[in-house]
Formats: structure tokens, C-alpha cells, sequence
């Protein structure tokens, strides 16, 4: 049996669990959103690992607690965090109020890479920053940015062609670049303070 | 040309599933993405060369979102995979081992192995698909499969 045949066979366990459905009323039933994180730079200087564990796993493990007040959605929570880093990774347990009142629990890992290339694990506040920012699509079709305490609709922004935006926020000018297809996001990438081309940004007020 | 959405659910809900769990590592997620596709796919007017195009259009367009979905805070990654793995009923103990030496490998080379022996795209095909060079695929696949190599020994034929 060839490495391809042996695959298909042992793939072929995996079926969707559920019929699809594409009627308006059942999507609006499942209140369901998407939320995408900004492409990572070239060069940037940190591995982050992020979701590598389920809750239940996380639970049972243990470790150092503290607490640390993150951004998520342009709203500042409070999140539990627990502590499982090692000599090289920081690894924690954020628990966070969720929207339904019930906690949401991720687990979030990073390493930290210095120019010459030493590793240090990253801090639980510097991995809440990673969740500060970020673009949401809701089931209605409308595209919000949150960035900090900052919070916009860029639907017509980005129907109108304009993808690349920029506003103020946590002490810093930031320029957003989106790419799309079809009118779809596909990416986009943050930047901060300084770009080629600043008067081709559009400041959100 | 376009084709009947539910023409296409019939065909490839269980391909879009599959990949989308090579990226999501959770059934739940994967069935959301899946959902999600075939809307997109439904609602957009676009048109294609062929079948085939719409098929790799799809795979695609789920790949993009399973991404997004790991990416969020709130994902739904209820089940842990080592769980969900004992729900399926694989033909042999060997069957089970390639799944779960395959989901142990980096979700960008999961993803590559998928496209490759599961669709049997070639590598320019899956270059396409996921927005990146013909050399960087096959530096992918390389890699991968000398890790699964690694891992089954002898179950894994060298095919490079």
C-alpha cells in the first residue's frame, strides 16, 4: 500500500458532523462571528503559540496564579491567568467573563527572540498585548476594528476600496493594511508610529 | 460557470471538513467552517472555469477560515483532539497511528501532507491554494514527511 492509499484510508474516519444548511434564518439563528489577528511581521521578534491546549487539559494542570488586566474587543477585563512556563516557553491559562456570562478559558504560549537570537519566554501581559488588537466580522456583515480601547466599523472603508486605515491608539499612531479578495479579508498587518506613505492612510475618527 | 450549492455540499462537505480539521484540531470548529464556506460560496456571485476550480476555490476559502477561527479568543475547542480521536473508527491500530502522527505535526505542514496525499493536488496546484511559492511547498512536504517518517519507521514509504 502506497504512503497515499494508506492516508486516504486513515483520513477517511474524518465526516462533517452536521447537515449544512445556507438559509438566511438558520445562519441568523447561529450568531456566529469571526475574528481574525493581524499577520505577523517579518522579523518579528516573538514565537507566539497560541491555543495549544484545551480547557480541560489546562484545568487539570495547576499552576502560579496572577492576574492581568487585557483588552478584548475594545473592552479592558480582568483575566485569571495561570502560570506553566517553562525555561524557554511562557505558557499560561487565560480565564476570561465571557459574552454569555460564562468564563472562556485559552491557553497562550510564546517565546521571546532577541536580535542576536537569544530566547527568553514571554510574559502573560505580553501575550494579553497580542489580543488588543484585532478585526471582527459579524453575522450581519459588518467589519469592526478594535485596537486598545479603540473601536470602529470599517465596513464602508473596506467596501469603498480604502484598506489602508490608520487611528490612534495607546500612545501610538498605527497603520492597518488590509488585503482582500472578493471583498473578503484575507490578511492584515499592523504597524506602528511610521510607514512609507503615511498621507495614504485614512485616519479613523 | 457556477453549480448548485447543494450539488456541491453533497461532493466535498466531508473534503472541506477534513482540511479545515487539519488546521482547527476540533470537529466543532471545523464543522462551523464548513458551514461558513458553503455560505460564502452560496452568496457570492462569482464565476468559475470548472469544477475543479470551484473545488480548489472552496478548499481554499475554508483553509483561510479555519485560520481565522484558531486565531480568535473565543474558538470553540470544547473536545481535545486525543478525545475526539477515540470517537472515530479507524480500519486498523496502523491507520490510527498516521492520524495521529499527521495531527502532531506543525499545523503549516498538516496542512501541505493533507492537500497532497488526501486531494492529490500537485505542488504547483497546492502553491496556488495557499498563496505561497512551489519551492516553499516543497520544502513543506520534505520536512513533513521526514517527520512522519520518523515517527511510523517503517509504515511510511520514502516517496520523495
Amino acid at each position: 500500500m502506497t504512503n497515499k492509499e494508506r492516508y486516504r484510508r486513515a483520513f477517511s474516519t474524518l465526516h462533517a458532523s452536521y447537515p449544512v444548511s445556507w438559509e438566511e434564518k438558520t445562519m441568523e439563528k447561529t450568531n456566529r462571528h469571526f475574528k481574525m489577528r493581524p499577520a505577523l511581521a517579518a522579523g518579528l521578534a516573538a514565537v507566539l503559540l497560541v491555543g495549544c491546549a484545551g480547557a480541560a487539559y489546562a484545568a487539570n494542570v495547576g499552576g502560579i496564579q496572577q492576574t492581568v488586566r487585557m483588552w478584548l474587543g475594545g473592552q479592558s477585563v480582568e483575566a485569571q491567568v495561570e502560570d506553566h512556563s517553562t525555561q524557554d516557553v511562557g505558557a499560561y491559562t487565560f480565564t476570561v467573563p465571557g459574552p454569555d456570562g460564562q468564563s472562556v478559558t485559552r491557553s497562550v504560549g510564546g517565546t521571546a527572540i532577541a536580535p542576536d537570537g537569544a530566547r527568553r519566554p514571554m510574559s502573560a501581559q505580553e501575550l494579553a498585548e497580542d489580543f488588543a488588537t484585532e478585526v471582527v466580522e459579524t453575522e450581519d456583515g459588518a467589519v469592526w476594528l478594535y485596537d486598545h480601547d479603540k473601536s470602529y466599523d470599517i465596513t464602508a472603508h473596506l467596501a469603498d476600496g480604502q484598506t489602508r486605515l490608520t487611528l490612534e491608539a495607546d500612545g501610538h499612531t498605527v497603520y492597518y493594511d488590509f488585503a482582500l479578495e472578493d471583498g473578503e479579508i484575507l490578511s492584515y498587518t499592523r504597524l506602528l508610529d511610521s510607514v512609507d506613505a503615511p498621507e495614504a492612510y485614512l485616519p479613523l475618527t | 460557470m457556477r453549480m448548485e450549492t447543494q450539488l456541491l455540499v453533497e461532493r466535498y462537505r466531508d473534503n472541506l471538513f477534513a482540511v479545515a480539521f487539519h488546521v482547527c484540531e476540533n470537529a466543532a470548529d471545523a464543522d462551523d467552517v464548513v458551514q461558513d464556506t458553503f455560505l460564502c460560496y452560496h452568496t457570492s456571485t462569482r464565476e468559475f472555469d470548472s469544477e475543479e476550480h470551484i473545488k480548489a476555490w472552496l478548499i481554499r476559502a475554508a483553509i483561510h477560515r479555519a485560520v481565522n477561527v484558531t486565531r480568535s479568543w473565543w474558538r470553540r475547542r470544547s473536545v481535545p483532539l486525543e478525545e475526539y480521536v477515540q470517537t472515530l473508527a479507524f480500519p486498523s491500530d496502523r491507520d490510527q497511528a498516521l492520524f495521529q502522527a499527521v495531527m502532531g505535526l506543525p499545523e503549516k505542514y498538516r496542512v501541505v501532507i493533507h492537500l497532497f496525499y488526501y486531494e492529490d493536488y500537485s505542488v504547483r496546484e497546492i502553491a496556488e491554494i495557499l498563496h505561497t511559492t512551489q519551492s516553499n511547498v516543497k520544502v513543506r512536504l520534505s520536512r513533513a514527511r521526514g517527520m512522519l517518517k520518523t515517527i511510523l519507521k517503517e509504515d511510511w514509504s520514502d516517496d520523495e
